[in-house]
């Protein structure tokens, strides 16, 4: 029997990418449709079903990214008219980045795909050619008035007259929510890399308009929603942190890039000397990039990378550890309880996380359970120090003295 | 200045822009011609131009341009106009 789903083509670049996945995961879609995804990195790729002679007549909809700069697909004049075509725009946010430049060093590498430092960036460049050293190029970054290269309030308007002009190219418009939102939350990771905070606006529309009905505001998550697009943050210039006054930014601050979290200065010295810094996303980035959200008071964003670092990494139990440590310095027991005893059942040997099941029941009033889970921790881990202390701290306490004395007796009997 | 000085004076920016290096720009040029001129960069050309020629460019009108050309006619439309 043939699939009665009808297809569905998504055309676009890695964004195009990311809301195909998305929209396949999504079971009301994927009941009724099947996703074809096309990129427009290759024109008329040689192993693709749109070179089957029917293909675009079998399809219920083209779903095609539109950019100010770029041209419409070049297929699109065989779409038939009864196919419908749903817009929308190619996500970027050039005003974060006023110095981005394609950098000349910048190629191919076979570990590096798109290049080891594919966004470039202009005052680099320049306070390289006027001989800086690489001890002092940070500073002459941060302390050279951005002003000086771009003028940021008219780039700042152009970039969102673009922004608006691609919506008004598209069938979905994001730059009302852009420009409502960016100060308070990162959207982008670089010039071109939206969060899932943004792509979620784009899935939800297209697939509204697939379904014909709103579809719920958080689609299924596939595997990068915690995530950027690609491997690579670009760090932003202290100076735009307080032009914009992003609230979700720190000049101090740390970012990925590929296996590495970096500051601003290290970040600099690195793409001074065109390092090439490992690809790879290892458990210690995620938990770094865990920490930090958490340091920013950013419980939900450290939330989202923590779950999605368990996902990626389903052996290492120190992720929803600290998931559950943060809950509950939040005050959020139950939740916190709830994320920890999960550990437990995927992680029965890990004395740590006994110990923090016992830490949170005692928050709760359950010290015969805490003792239970102590001296579980302890009998995994005879080393564990916090077990003990917590112990020895409870041996003192009334009702666990109380405790105590009735196992002796009941053993005695 | 005449059509063929503006030609080479927007060529130079688009090069110093983008550094790509000295490439042949015509009129005919298109952006994906030169290595570095994306749609990233692209905004950063426009500011460029606005400042080496002393013109302020509609949006509306340059996002649907699509050659060097056209980008000049624009520039020197803008010109006269001023």
């Amino acid at each position: 029997m043939s699939d009665p789903k009808r297809r569905v083509l998504v055309y676009g670049n890695c964004q195009g990418g990311w809301l195909a996945q998305t929209l396949r995961a999504d079971p009301a879609v994927a009941e009724r449709f099947a996703i074809v995804y096309l990129s427009d990195y290759t024109e008329r790729p040689a192993d693709h079903p749109i070179n089957e002679p029917d293909f675009l007549a079998s399809c219920a909809a083209v779903v095609w990214q539109t950019a100010s700069t770029s041209k419409p697909p070049w297929f699109l004049s065989a779409v038939p008219a009864a196919c419908r075509q749903i817009r929308y725009p190619t996500l970027w946010l050039k005003l974060l980045w006023p110095t981005y430049v394609v950098d000349p060093r910048n190629r191919p590498e076979p570990d590096f795909p798109w290049g080891r430092y594919p966004y470039g960036d202009r005052l680099v460049l320049k306070l390289l050619e006027q001989g800086v050293s690489l001890d002092d190029l940070p500073k002459r970054y941060v302390d050279t008035d951005l002003n000086t290269i771009v003028n940021l309030d008219r780039f700042t308007e152009m970039s969102l007259a673009e922004l608006r002009f691609n919506d008004r190219q598209s069938d979905i418009a994001v730059t009302p929510y852009i420009e409502r939102t960016f100060r308070q939350r990162k959207l982008f990771g670089t010039v071109n890399h939206p969060t899932f905070a943004i792509l979620n606006r784009i899935y939800h529309g297209v697939a509204s308009a697939l379904l014909d009905q709103p579809v719920p505001v958080y689609p299924p998550l596939p595997g990068n929603a915690a995530d950027i697009l690609g491997s690579v943050e670009t760090p932003l210039h202290p100076q735009i942190i307080a032009h914009f006054h992003l609230t979700w930014a720190r000049p101090a601050m740390r970012w990925r890039y590929f296996s590495a979290f970096l500051t601003l200065g290290e970040y600099l010295r690195a793409y001074a000397t065109f390092a090439p810094i490992p690809p790879g996303e290892p458990p210690p980035l995620w938990l770094a990039r865990g920490r930090q959200a958490a340091e920013h008071q950013d419980l939900a964003e450290a939330q989202r990378i923590l779950l999605e670092a368990t996902c990626r990494y389903p052996a290492q139990s120190e992720f929803l550890h600290y998931l559950g440590l943060l809950l509950g310095r939040d005050g959020q027991l139950v939740e916190a309880e709830k994320v920890v005893r999960y550990a437990l059942s995927l992680h029965p040997r890990v004395a740590s996380l006994h110990c923090e099941l016992g830490r949170l029941l005692l928050r709760q009033n359950f010290p015969d359970e805490a003792v239970r889970l102590f001296n579980e921790a302890l009998r995994l881990d005879p080393a564990h120090q916090e077990a003990r202390r917590q112990l020895v701290f409870l041996a003192g306490q009334p009702v666990v003295r109380a405790l105590n004395a009735g196992a002796a007796q009941r053993s005695v009997t | 200045m005449n059509p063929n000085e503006l030609l080479e004076a927007t060529a130079r920016i688009i090069r110093e822009t983008v550094q790509c290096g000295p490439v042949a720009i015509t009129r005919d040029t298109r952006a994906m011609d030169v290595r570095g001129w994306d749609s990233l960069s692209h905004t950063m050309i426009l500011m460029n131009l606005e400042d080496g020629f002393g013109v302020r460019l509609p949006m509306e009108r340059v996002l649907g341009l699509g050659t060097v050309g056209d980008l000049v006619d624009l520039v020197a439309e803008l010109k006269v106009a001023s």
